[in-house]
Parts: structure tokens; C-alpha cells; sequence
């Protein structure tokens, strides 16, 4: 089955966090628990709902993840990808540093007027 | 400019210390999200995805060097640093923690400013021709009756939990330079044949998933019953408008499915019931609100300055800025002067702290203390000695606001997208620096003259797509962003919905596709023509076979 971890918003900041092992939130995916089977998941997504009713968190929910080859989890889709790692366009902002994930510009080309260049 | 009076001021207060007590209810569990959300809204604060959003009022777009200051500091103290102006004259910040909200809101307090009606489905606020007071084609200063429309419309009790949100925009010009006609009430200001102020009404118009060009609903009314016209128009909306589905509640499908003579007999009958009532605005109180929008005192100066034309002559960038970014004034030896915020290093509409800092530091040298936001994310100073143009563009090249490429290509409107935005399906800043990167080339940009690209990263179309010159549209293609292309859609005077090319280009191919759009209209464009005539004139066909040569191959 595809692996689950659990996101949510902190409520005093609106920041992006992650279940960890422990239970607590933290704004890395990489410390984030991973979930395996329907029946972790479900327990953890009980515990997340609790968190909300302890004003810890607002939003809870799934998103699915893959390992990179190191072992590392990541978001499947691009959208949480950007909650995890952050705005695409300020490397001020990048939560951890993955490579591609900030919008690079080297690859576009001028066109130029009258043909030159 | 408008300053609060004693009311305004104990009514922000107020509303601050409201706020605050909401907070604390809301941190210490008292009150559940679901509670909670529809009064942050209220107070502008969003949820988004990385962190809670603050959007603060700039009524009709028009604000002082204090009020910019302040604007810094609060993007430094509260935020990463960064402010973002909106496509409803508005300023954003990114980054603020709940808990420190409404120490926020109590120093824009201080600067008679807020975020009151900036969210939920109440009427938003009102936006202006940034031209207003400055520009000779217009007929009165549009902020004058857009500050009564905001008075009244302020807190207004029958009009704060509306089916959704309400916007109203004001020009007084036959240039549309506020996307009037794409608002759920534009007004025009005309005079009538006796010489007397009046509102051409438009209702209905609006943009979002269910792009539609406002209606006439009446051609002249008088402006003593401005207000009771639009409350009538409230009315009929707020009375019979949908609430069965969020996408079709608001007053621009109310006018499509009553029709606009069923619509204009109703809003009639109800004008007529309340026309003569408190709502009539005495003439004294226009005086009392057109005394705060009264001219600077202007110097009587010639209508060129030479020293300004030598200038032009000796500097050719400087030139280039002058044609691109500074426009005519109605006083002789003043200009209007555009500040593109469209650099080349932050997301449109983006503007440092720092920069903030040293507007404001020019604003109150060179604009009488007044600054303008604009629809289009930029941002103007409408009062500048022509003879003081070399200084201000020298100045504001030293903060790298001197970039001359305003209704240019790279002058995009681009809502914040995936990258802010929990709404977006895609990412619009990483497009269209692509976009800026590709037509970097100012000589380039210069030879296509005007070119609205407009960039929204989902149908919501915060990013005016529909009305594009050119469009785009993200779309996720299982789990891919993809854009769609509009073409020949305007905001303008011209106003138009653009309509779709055909299928959508991935991430990877879209600037090679606007830029074989920009390459066709170059190759067949006639003298003077803008992509925009070029579209209108061929139609679609040409385009499209170029953007899809082997759909042609398959025909053949």
C-alpha cells in the first residue's frame, strides 16, 4: 500500500508540520512518522484530530509519500512537495535543501531584438 | 487624502481590541477553527499554505509615505520582509503568526489603516482609476465618491454576510484602467446633457470560473442617489441571489439567469421605495469628502520643461522609462509616473521592506506624500514635476524600481499560485519569471509594444487570465501542472473574454508556446498594431495552426 504521513498547519503560526515518532509536530517532513499500514494511520490520524481539539494544529490530514533513493521520504504530489520544502521562488524560504525544487532560470533563453543573439 | 475622523478611528480601535479578544478565545480553545474562520476572514487573515495571510485595505488604492512606512516596518516585524500588492489595490504579507495579529492590526491602527472587509462575502474594497486627480480625461476624481461607496458600505449591516463576496470598482474616465466592467458593480462617471454628475451602473460582471462583462443596469444615475441605487442593487442581489452553491451565488449569475430587464425592474422597484430616504447624499457632505481629495498645490509651470527634454535627449534609458512608464498630466509641467513592480528579481507584485522604505522616502520628495497601488501590481506616483523626472528615475534605479517595461509583456498580472496559495492547482511566479527571462531584452519588449500576458494558477482566476491579450490558465493533468492558453481577452475600454486555443502545454513547453504565439502576431502584425488588434483582426485560426502545426498535418 502506498505510505502515508500525517500534515497539518500549526495553529500560533499557520506553519507547516508533520506527525514525528513521537507524536510531537515539526516543520521537517524528514522527521515525519511514516505510515505503512491502514491501521497506523488510522490511530495516528485520531491522535492528529486530537491535536486539533488541543489547539496544536488546524487542518490535519494524509498525503502520500515516496522514498528517494537515500531513504528519504518525500511528498508523491507536487503540491505538498512545495508545502514540505517551501515557496519555489526564494531560496530565503526553502524549509531543507532539495535539489530542483527551487525554480531555476538557467535553462531559459533570451530572444533578442532583430534576431541577435 | 482621506483621514480618519473620530468615528473611523474609535471604529478601528474597536474593531482591534475585537479581534484580539477572538484570538485568545481561539488559542486557548474557546473558539474551534470552524468558529473562528469566518471572523479572521473578516479581519482579512487567511489560512494558506505555508503560513496564515494578512490582506490589508488600501481604499481606492491610495496611500502616504507614513502609511508605506509602516508597511515596512510591518514586513519586517511581522513578516519574512516582503510585501505583495494585489490585483485589488490591496497589500498582502505572507508570513504573520496569529498570535501576533492583532498587534499588527493595532499598528496599521496607528496609521489609520486595516484589514477590515479585505475577505469574506461582504463588500470588499473599493477600487479606483489609479489615475484619479492627476489624469485630464477623467471627469471628477473617482476617489471621492469610491470613499462614499466606502463609507456606506462599510460594516453596512444588511450587507455583511452576503451570498459572497461583493466588489465595486469606479472610474470617471472613458479609459478603463480599473477592469470596471469585470466587477459585480462598476461605476462610470458621467455628466448628462444639464451638466450634472452621474453613474453609469454596470452590474454583473466578474471573472472567476464564470468570466462575464458587467451590464448596464442604468445609464445615468443621479449622484445624489448613488447610494440608494446600490443599496437597491444589494438588495435584490442579497434577497434573491443563489446560496445553494458558492460558485453560482454570485451577482453576475443572478443577472445571467433573472435576465437584465427582470433584474432592472426589480432593482427599480426597489430604488424607488428608498430613493428618497437617509441615503440621499447631500451636497454638503460630497463638499466635506471632496475637501479631502482637493489638488496639491501645484506649481504653475509651462507645459515642457527643457531641462526634462534635454534630458531624454542625452539619456536614452531615461528616455526609454519616460515612454514606457511616465504618462501625461492635466497640470502643465506635471507627470504621472508608473513604478513597475516587475523586476526582475521578485514575483510580480512582490516589494522588499527596503524598498518600501525608500518610496516612501521619494513619495513625500517628489508625489505630495501620496502613492497609488494599481490593479496591474504596480504602483504610482501621480504628482511629479516634470523638471524633478530625471531625479526620480535616478533614485528609484538605485532601488531597482526603474524598470521601464509597464503594459509590456513582462508586465504580468500573476496571482500568487501554488506557491502561496492553498486554492492554486499550479505554480504562476515560476511561469512567468520564465516568461520576464525569455523577453528580458527591453528593445524587444519596446517592438511589441502592449502585450497583457495574464497568468492565474487555477479557475478562481485571481490572475485576470480571462482578460489577457494572452492567457494562462494552470491546470493539474494527473498530478502534472499543465496551462491553458486564452487569447484576446482585455480589461480595458476594449473589454473582451479571451477564449481558449485549444489544448493545454506542460510546464516545460509553455514559454516556447507564448513565444510562438508573440512570433506569429510579429510576422503578420500590421503598422501600429498591438498582439491584441493582430488577434482581432485574423481571429483565431493563424494562431492556433501555429501552436498546433500537426493537428493541421492530420487534416491535410
Amino acid at each position: 500500500m502506498t505510505h502515508h504521513v500525517i500534515t497539518a498547519n500549526r495553529l500560533n503560526d499557520g506553519l507547516v508540520v508533520f506527525m514525528g515518532k513521537d507524536g510531537c509536530w515539526g516543520n521537517s517532513i524528514l522527521d515525519a512518522q511514516v505510515l505503512e499500514t491502514d491501521e497506523d494511520l488510522k490511530v495516528r490520524l485520531a491522535l492528529a484530530n486530537a491535536a486539533e481539539q488541543a489547539q496544536i494544529v488546524v487542518g490535519p490530514y494524509e498525503i502520500e509519500v515516496t522514498e528517494n533513493d537515500k531513504g528519504e521520504v518525500r511528498p508523491l504530489r507536487y503540491r505538498e512537495r512545495i508545502r514540505a520544502y517551501g515557496p519555489t521562488t526564494h531560496a530565503d524560504f526553502a524549509i531543507q535543501d532539495v535539489p530542483g525544487h527551487l525554480t531555476h532560470l538557467d535553462d531559459v533563453s533570451p530572444v533578442y531584438f532583430n534576431g541577435v543573439g | 487624502m482621506y483621514r480618519y475622523d473620530e468615528f473611523d478611528r474609535k471604529f478601528v480601535n474597536d474593531r482591534v481590541a475585537e479581534f484580539r479578544g477572538q484570538v485568545v478565545r481561539r488559542m486557548s480553545g474557546e473558539l474551534s477553527e470552524e468558529e473562528f474562520r469566518p471572523l479572521r476572514l473578516m479581519n482579512g487573515l487567511y489560512l494558506q499554505l505555508h503560513a496564515y495571510m494578512l490582506r490589508v485595505a488600501i481604499p481606492y488604492g491610495t496611500f502616504s509615505a507614513a502609511q508605506m512606512r509602516k508597511l515596512a516596518h510591518i514586513a519586517r516585524t511581522y513578516d519574512r520582509g516582503y510585501g505583495h500588492f494585489t490585483t485589488r489595490q490591496n497589500i498582502q504579507f505572507n508570513w504573520p503568526k496569529l498570535e501576533d495579529v492583532p498587534n499588527l492590526l493595532a499598528e496599521l491602527a496607528d496609521v489609520e489603516m486595516h484589514a477590515i472587509q479585505t475577505s469574506g462575502n461582504c463588500i470588499r474594497n473599493v477600487t479606483a482609476d489609479p489615475y484619479a486627480g492627476a489624469v485630464a480625461d477623467e471627469i471628477d476624481d473617482s476617489r471621492i465618491w469610491a470613499e462614499i461607496v466606502r463609507q456606506w458600505s462599510t460594516l453596512h449591516p444588511e450587507f455583511t454576510f452576503l451570498g459572497r463576496k461583493f466588489k465595486i470598482a469606479v472610474s470617471a474616465s472613458d479609459y478603463d484602467r480599473a477592469v470596471v466592467r469585470f466587477h459585480d458593480i462598476g461605476l462610470f462617471i458621467k455628466k448628462n446633457d444639464a451638466g450634472e454628475t452621474g453613474f453609469e451602473v454596470w452590474i454583473g460582471g466578474g471573472l472567476g470560473r464564470t468570466p462575464m462583462i458587467g451590464k448596464i443596469s442604468n445609464e445615468f444615475v443621479p449622484a445624489e442617489d448613488l447610494l440608494s441605487y446600490l443599496e437597491a442593487v444589494l438588495r435584490v442581489y442579497n434577497m434573491n441571489g443563489r446560496r445553494d452553491n458558492k460558485y453560482k451565488a454570485r451577482i453576475k449569475i443572478l443577472v445571467h439567469e433573472t435576465g437584465l430587464d427582470e433584474m432592472r425592474a426589480q432593482i427599480d422597484a426597489e430604488w424607488a421605495a428608498i430613493k428618497d430616504s437617509a441615503l440621499k447624499v447631500p451636497e454638503y457632505e460630497i463638499e466635506r469628502i471632496r475637501a479631502y481629495f482637493a489638488p496639491p498645490p501645484f506649481e504653475t509651470l509651462g507645459a515642457v520643461d527643457r531641462g526634462f527634454e534635454t534630458k531624454k535627449f542625452e539619456n536614452s534609458e531615461f528616455a526609454r522609462w519616460v515612454s514606457g512608464n511616465v504618462v501625461a498630466h492635466k497640470q502643465a509641467g506635471y507627470a504621472i509616473v508608473n513604478i513597475s513592480l516587475k523586476t526582475d528579481d521578485l514575483p510580480p507584485g512582490d516589494i522588499t521592506a527596503d524598498q518600501m522604505v525608500d518610496l516612501a522616502d521619494l513619495a513625500e520628495i517628489y508625489s505630495f506624500d501620496e502613492i497609488r497601488a494599481t490593479h496591474e501590481q504596480n504602483l504610482v506616483f501621480a504628482h511629479v514635476k516634470q523638471s524633478e523626472l530625471f531625479e526620480l528615475w535616478r533614485e528609484l534605479g538605485e532601488t531597482g524600481l526603474a524598470m521601464p517595461n509597464i503594459g509590456k509583456v513582462t508586465d504580468m498580472i500573476v496571482c500568487p499560485g501554488l506557491d502561496y496559495c492553498g486554492l492554486a492547482n499550479t505554480r504562476s511566479i515560476p511561469v512567468a519569471q520564465r516568461i520576464s527571462k525569455r523577453y528580458a531584452d527591453l528593445d524587444q519588449q519596446f517592438d511589441l509594444g502592449e502585450l497583457k500576458l495574464k497568468i492565474s494558477g487555477c479557475i478562481n482566476a485571481c490572475g485576470h487570465h480571462h482578460v489577457g491579450h494572452i492567457g494562462l490558465l494552470g491546470v493539474d493533468r494527473r498530478g502534472e501542472e499543465f496551462y491553458q492558453i486564452t487569447l484576446g481577452g482585455s480589461g480595458a475600454e476594449d473589454a473582451a473574454i479571451g477564449s481558449i486555443i485549444g489544448p493545454a502545454f506542460s510546464s516545460a513547453d509553455i514559454v516556447d508556446a507564448v513565444e510562438e504565439l508573440i512570433s506569429l502576431y510579429v510576422e503578420i502584425r500590421n503598422q501600429g498594431e498591438r498582439f491584441l488588434d493582430t488577434y482581432r483582426r485574423v481571429g483565431a485560426a493563424p494562431f492556433k495552426s501555429r501552436l498546433y502545426p500537426e493537428k493541421l498535418d492530420a487534416a491535410a
